[in-house]
């Protein structure tokens, strides 16, 4: 009884729709450049898909905080200064107290400002929300960006490397696909995901 | 409050109050960033010249076993035990710097090993400059007469490795890097080894 009023709580449509209905990817179509990126490889997928899941949630919880009082003449600018904020501090933090973590993700913290998916939020959502649905809605986009980062991710480094998170799964004879590895294999496999995503949730846009 | 007023107020608020946080997340970290920064170019020449250590005598070590030249701008780190050397290399990448140490036998000729310490390059194309597997094609190339990344198929010579397949432009800037850098280092480490300067 208890799991079928779930579906009527407001906190759990909006993880339902932030994973599924409104996957960020899969439906806004935001954040293709880094989706195309970082899935040659499982584990860049993972480090990218957690980084911007946290700076959703924290930007998210800050607009929503300050909702109130912002000017709606440079809200705009209000999103950007909070993210870059955040990005800059989580880059810092991870340099001085988790440096292998920080050596590990590279570039990708800092690409995480320019990540249209976290101002994307700020605007459609944590502007006129109250903080806890503004955190569920962060932390439901940012598994919706984390989840078709991890499906692409994974059949791209099937394909072009034979293994899975460095570890060799395709036989050694397996002749790999070196286009997988870059921009184009990218473009396949996440249209094809788009597309398998869209038909299963039935969700078909009209011109 | 006039609007205007409130919007300049407010972008001023916001101003001090990000300002505050960044300045005190760097007041707080800046030290040890450096320190780790520190650490890392030591284990980075350490393992280039293949000397054990442990995290907590990496200091200890590097004192005990490396012997630092310096020749006018540029700082050699010498293995007194093989001749080998080491010597920062940096310049201009495709998004950002590339740092990283290039050490040669004592021949001051042949890669011994290629180190990154830092690079901002595209993830997964042009940041394979940074893979231990890429790296590894280095070693044993010749940086005479100039050291050459190639994109053709044709077999490579013994100053030339293979290009990062669809980061022709990582490759070629690397490959300025490696040789600008190599050639000022060369001026340098001749001068003090036959002068003395």
């Amino acid at each position: 009884m208890k799991l079928i009023r779930v579906k009527y709580k407001k906190w759990f449509n909006i993880l339902r729709d932030g994973i599924s209905r409104s996957n960020p990817i899969v439906v806004a179509v935001l954040g293709i450049c880094s989706a195309l990126a970082v899935t040659n490889k499982v584990e860049n997928a993972i480090a990218m898909g957690l980084g911007v899941t946290f700076v959703i949630m924290a930007s998210s919880l800050t607009i929503s905080l300050i909702r109130n009082i912002i000017p709606p003449r440079v809200r705009m600018v209000t999103y950007m200064v909070v993210i870059s904020t955040y990005v800059i501090s989580v880059q810092a933090v991870l340099q001085a107290f988790f440096m292998p973590i920080a050596d590990a993700l590279g570039a990708y913290v800092g690409l995480i400002i320019t990540n249209c998916i976290v101002m994307g939020r700020a605007e459609a959502f944590a502007v006129r929300n109250p903080v806890r649905y503004s955190l569920i809605d962060g932390f439901a986009s940012g598994m919706g960006y984390t989840f078709v980062l991890l499906m692409v991710s994974v059949v791209r480094e099937l394909l072009a490397f034979g293994t899975l998170l460095n570890i060799q799964i395709m036989p050694v004879t397996f002749p790999t696909w070196a286009v997988m590895a870059l921009a184009p294999g990218g473009f396949f496999v996440l249209g094809l995901f788009i597309w398998l995503i869209r038909e299963w949730i039935h969700y078909y846009e009209t011109v | 409050m006039k609007p205007t007023v409130r919007m300049i107020l407010f972008v001023l608020v916001m101003a001090v109050i990000t300002s505050g946080i960044l300045l005190g997340v760097e007041a707080l970290t800046a030290e040890r960033i450096q320190n780790n920064q520190d650490a890392k170019l030591k284990i980075a020449i350490l393992e280039s010249h293949g000397i054990d250590y442990t995290l907590a005598t990496i200091n200890e070590t590097f004192d005990q076993e490396i012997d630092i030249v310096i020749s006018g701008d540029w700082t050699f780190y010498v293995n007194p035990d093989t001749n080998a050397v080491s010597f920062a290399i940096s310049g201009g990448g495709v998004w950002g710097p590339i740092e990283g140490i290039l050490t040669l036998e004592a021949d001051f000729e042949t890669i011994l090993s290629v180190k990154i310490l830092q690079q901002e390059e595209t993830p997964g194309l042009g940041g394979v400059i940074a893979e231990s597997q890429y790296l590894a094609t280095f070693v044993g190339k010749k940086m005479l007469p100039q050291f050459e990344i190639n994109k053709d198929t044709a077999p490579n010579l013994p100053n030339e490795i293979d290009s990062i397949v669809g980061a022709t432009n990582t490759s070629k800037r690397f490959q300025d890097i490696m040789n600008d850098d190599y050639s000022q280092a060369r001026l340098a480490w001749l001068l003090q080894s036959q002068l003395g300067v």
